[in-house]
Formats: C-alpha cells, sequence, structure tokens
C-alpha cells in the first residue's frame, strides 16, 4: 500500500478519526506533490453550487479533466490504480480493524460474493460482508486566502475518509490555519446527522483540531456524528493553496 | 407489588372483542416523546397506549411456557417469529387483539409514522414511504447499470418479540444492536403500581469506560463492569423507550434484585431493520 497507516493514532470519541505521520514514503510523497494537477483543471464549488470556498477534480465532479490528467501522470496513474483495487480498500479496513474498528465487510472473491448474495436475495437481506466496497479519490485545492469547507458529516454511502495533505515541507505558513476540525454539535437538534445536512460554524464546538502539515494522512469514520470541518482559512493576500488528496471508501452494490 | 405472570387469560371471541376491546385502534402514540441525543438519540413516551387497551394487551400477555431461555443475551426469555415461532404464530392466530397490533406493527403505515416521529425529533434516517414497484423497478435497474452515489433504496421491516426477564436477577448483557437494526422501542407491559422500582429493570444507557470499545457497529457483547451508566429509562407502565442503532448504542438491563420473586419485567420490543 503506498499509505504507511503503521504509526496510526486514533481518537474514539466523538467519532473514530486519527491521524498518521509520514503518510508515504519520501520519494513517493515528493513526486506526488510534485506532479499535483495544476488549478485550472479544477472546477471551483462556487460554479458547481457546493457551499465553502474549494477546488475540486475528481471521477464524480469532473471525470474527463480527471481521467485525462490520470492518464498523463505515470506517478497519479499508479496510485489511482492502487486506491481502485480492493487490497487497498479492505487494506484500510483490516487496519482499522487492529485498532478496534470493525465496520464488518471483509474481502470476498467475486464467485464468493455472487453466492452470497443469492443466499441473500433467497433470505430476503443483503449481508454487509456482501456489499461491494469501493475507493475514489478527488484532488482538493483550499485557497489559503479565505478556504473552507463548513461542517458536515459525509455522505451516507460513505463509509472511511482519508485526507492526504500534499504540500513541500516549509511550503505552508501554519499561521494561515488549514487545519480539519473535529467538530460536535452544538445544538442537539445536530446531533444526529447521518443524512449530511450542512451546518454553520457557530452551530458547532470543536473538539479538537489535525493542523494542516506535510506527509500526513486523517482517517475517520463516516458515522452519524461524524462533524468535521476546515474554518476559513487567514492567508489574506496568499495565493498559497491547502492541497490534499481526499480518498473515500464507499458501499456501491 | 410485582406484576406476576399468573395475569394471563384466555382468548375471547373477535365479536366479544370488538365490543369490549377495541375502542380504539391498537397503535402506539409518539406525542410524548422526548429524545436525549449524547451518546446517541434515546428517549421515552408515556403514555403510548389508551389506558383500556393497553390494560387487555397485558391481560393477554402469552403465557411464559411459550418462551424460550436465552442465556447467549443475558437472563433473559424470549417469544418471537426467530425463537419458538410456531407458538409465537400460534399465540397471535388466537389472540385477535395481539394479532390486530401485531398487523399495525408489519404495516408500512407504522414505519412510516415511526420515522415521521423520529424526523419531528431532528433524527433523519432518511427513510421515507416506499416508491411505487415500478419506479423501484426502474430505480433498481438504472442502480446496476450506472452505480450513482445516491443511497440505494432499502426496504425496512418491522418485527415484534416478547422478553421476559426475570425480577430475580433477570438482566441484558451491554450491546448495541446488530448492524440490520435501525430502531428499537421497547414497551413495557406491566399495570399501573404493579412493579416495584427498587428491583431495577431499567433500560441503561450505557458509555464503556474504554474509549477503544466505543464503536461497535457488530454488535459485541460488553460486560456491565466494562460500562458506565449515563442514565436509565425506568421501567414503568405504558411507556415506550425509542432508540436508533448507532455505532455506540450501548444499552442494557442490569440484573434485578428481586431475589426469590416469581414477577417478571415483561416488555414487548418492535425492531425496524433494513433488509
Amino acid at each position: 500500500m503506498f499509505l504507511d497507516l503503521d504509526a496510526l493514532k486514533i481518537r474514539y470519541r466523538p467519532y473514530p478519526i486519527g491521524i498518521a505521520q509520514p503518510a508515504m514514503a519520501d520519494d513517493v510523497y515528493r513526486r506526488c506533490v510534485e506532479s499535483f494537477p495544476p488549478l485550472d483543471l479544477f472546477d471551483n464549488y462556487d460554479k458547481i453550487l457546493k457551499p465553502g470556498k474549494k477546488y475540486t477534480l475528481s471521477e464524480k465532479e469532473n471525470p474527463k479533466a480527471f481521467h485525462k490528467f490520470i492518464r498523463s501522470s505515470p506517478v497519479w496513474q499508479d496510485i489511482h490504480d492502487e486506491i481502485k483495487s480492493d487490497s487497498f480498500v479492505y487494506g484500510i479496513l483490516d487496519v482499522l480493524r487492529d485498532k478496534d474498528i470493525d465496520l464488518g465487510p471483509h474481502y470476498l472473491r467475486p464467485g464468493r460474493r455472487v453466492v452470497k448474495r443469492a443466499k441473500d436475495l433467497a433470505r430476503g437481506r443483503l449481508s454487509p460482508d456482501a456489499a461491494r466496497l469501493r475507493a475514489r479519490f478527488e484532488f482538493s485545492a483550499m485557497p489559503a486566502d479565505g478556504g473552507h469547507l463548513i461542517p458536515h458529516t459525509d455522505a451516507p454511502t460513505k463509509i472511511v475518509t482519508l485526507i492526504v495533505s500534499m504540500m513541500r515541507p516549509g511550503e505552508w505558513d501554519a499561521a494561515f490555519g488549514g487545519g480539519t476540525d473535529v467538530n460536535e454539535a452544538r445544538d442537539d437538534r445536530l446531533a444526529y446527522n447521518h443524512m449530511n445536512r450542512l451546518a454553520t460554524f457557530e452551530d458547532m464546538n470543536v473538539v479538537a483540531t489535525y493542523p494542516y502539515a506535510a506527509n500526513q494522512v486523517v482517517i475517520f469514520i463516516k458515522t452519524f456524528n461524524s462533524w468535521h470541518s476546515v474554518p476559513p482559512m487567514k492567508g489574506h493576500g496568499s495565493t498559497a493553496l491547502r492541497k490534499t488528496l481526499t480518498i473515500n471508501i464507499e458501499r456501491f452494490l | 407489588m410485582l406484576i406476576q405472570n399468573e395475569g394471563y387469560r384466555p382468548p375471547r371471541s373477535p365479536q366479544a372483542l370488538q365490543t369490549a376491546d377495541v375502542a380504539h385502534e391498537p397503535r402506539l402514540s409518539f406525542e410524548n416523546l422526548s429524545f436525549r441525543y449524547e451518546p446517541y438519540p434515546i428517549g421515552a413516551a408515556r403514555p403510548v397506549l389508551p389506558e383500556d387497551l393497553y390494560r387487555s394487551l397485558i391481560d393477554r400477555y402469552p403465557p411464559r411456557d411459550l418462551f424460550v431461555y436465552m442465556p447467549k443475551f443475558g437472563h433473559k426469555y424470549t417469544l418471537s417469529e426467530k425463537f419458538n415461532g410456531e407458538a409465537y404464530h400460534r399465540f397471535l392466530r388466537e389472540e385477535p387483539l395481539w394479532r390486530a397490533f401485531h398487523a399495525w406493527v408489519k404495516s408500512e403505515d407504522f414505519i412510516i409514522e415511526v420515522m415521521d416521529a423520529l424526523r419531528a425529533h431532528g433524527i433523519d434516517l432518511g427513510y421515507g414511504a416506499a416508491p411505487p414497484a415500478r419506479q423501484r423497478l426502474l430505480k433498481s435497474i438504472k442502480h446496476a447499470l450506472r452505480p450513482s452515489q445516491k443511497p440505494r433504496f432499502r426496504k425496512l421491516s418491522s418485527r415484534f418479540e416478547f422478553s421476559m426477564l426475570p425480577a430475580d436477577g433477570g438482566s441484558v448483557l451491554p450491546h448495541t444492536d446488530l448492524p440490520s437494526k435501525i430502531v428499537t422501542i421497547i414497551v413495557s407491559m406491566v399495570g399501573e403500581g404493579e412493579w416495584n422500582p427498587s428491583i431495577g429493570g431499567g433500560t441503561d444507557v450505557n458509555w464503556p469506560k474504554d474509549p477503544r470499545t466505543s464503536f461497535n457497529r457488530l454488535n459485541a457483547r460488553g460486560r456491565f463492569e466494562d460500562m458506565d451508566v449515563l442514565d436509565t429509562y425506568d421501567f414503568q407502565p405504558n411507556q415506550a423507550v425509542v432508540f436508533v442503532k448507532t455505532f455506540n448504542s450501548w444499552h442494557s438491563v442490569r440484573p434485578m434484585t428481586g431475589v426469590g420473586s416469581q414477577a417478571m419485567r415483561r416488555t414487548l420490543t418492535i425492531n425496524i431493520e433494513a433488509r
């Protein structure tokens, strides 16, 4: 696996979230950072009518540009292929299981999955083990000058999210902010948010912050209360970007 | 005074039942539901049934000899579709009042009502009324051809079980419920003044002492000594305790202290599940 999660440290409350650093071998990380896609390939959140101040390049939002870029970059093609593999998806689930976070699905060979699915259908229910999981990723960039992501808990289809920082050491001024906040709703009515309603920063307390730093991965589980956000960054007049690779493992069949 | 299980009376004819008992539709009311949201959504409603109907259901609660003992889950007896299913279905066939109640619990209306009640309290599980069959089929075909980002339609179903815990040591070990469960409703089946609260029998909201065991999506069993008790919903007449299955929905019933008592903590446990 291109990610090294041996040093993963998890906090379990209010929901499981943790960090590993370094997240990648130095040389691989450097090559990924150097070949991070240029901003002109990205879509602006404003343009695609999404809340927050952020740019995205992903197979979901702008698939043509995303796949064209992946094909043009051997480094990212390798990463893409690995992320799309069952060994990556189920490898992450194994790492989490070792940390007492058992999400259930174990890898099943396609043939066994079909048999299990047929048995489930005969019983009239689906077991979690028969679910097909997949991973997808997006390149994200948020301007140091005001970039932000409002509090949310992620869509119900998501299971695990990994946010890999993409910057050269020393490239980012910590005073800008850019950390991922672990939020807790102030109002009881927002405490349960399975369906991923959006909230305002004023609605949230900040329980912890994972500062934006080089070669790290923040990993968390989608739960009913997995509120997180990136508060508006303070790099007024700066052209710096908070660049990340965001990987999602989701259930799709 | 403790409730005794000998209160069971044989069924009457459906005609007699209509005039005497079913003055009200046999359905729960969630009007007085109030929730706590930490560490997971759990609440209680009381009363949930018109008093005369509630009394009739208690009087016709199944007799003890129909139940099976379930040591795996604690010191507990169960009668359900799954455990002793034959006796369960026979009982429902013979008891018009329970049969009517069962039919309502099994209906889509019931599920919609529960989902609406939860939504009214800020708990949106993402389930509404099922779209027409044709639309569902179309959606399934579309999804198979091009898996979308939207959650797939998952059908919900409901079922209920009769549970009895002996006042003398009865318990349910800490657990969070199976991943297939979505909502659990525990309806107390005890007459006014018939249960001595000092015996216990309340449903505890648990909080694991070790944070590493907080995440329990797959429903591993816990031990009482590994849990703190954040809150207790006392075992009270005509009450429903309602909670949502989450990764941390730890709950239990601590061993009751009615030493030597023959009384039973009788409940009806309703589950809404995803298929």
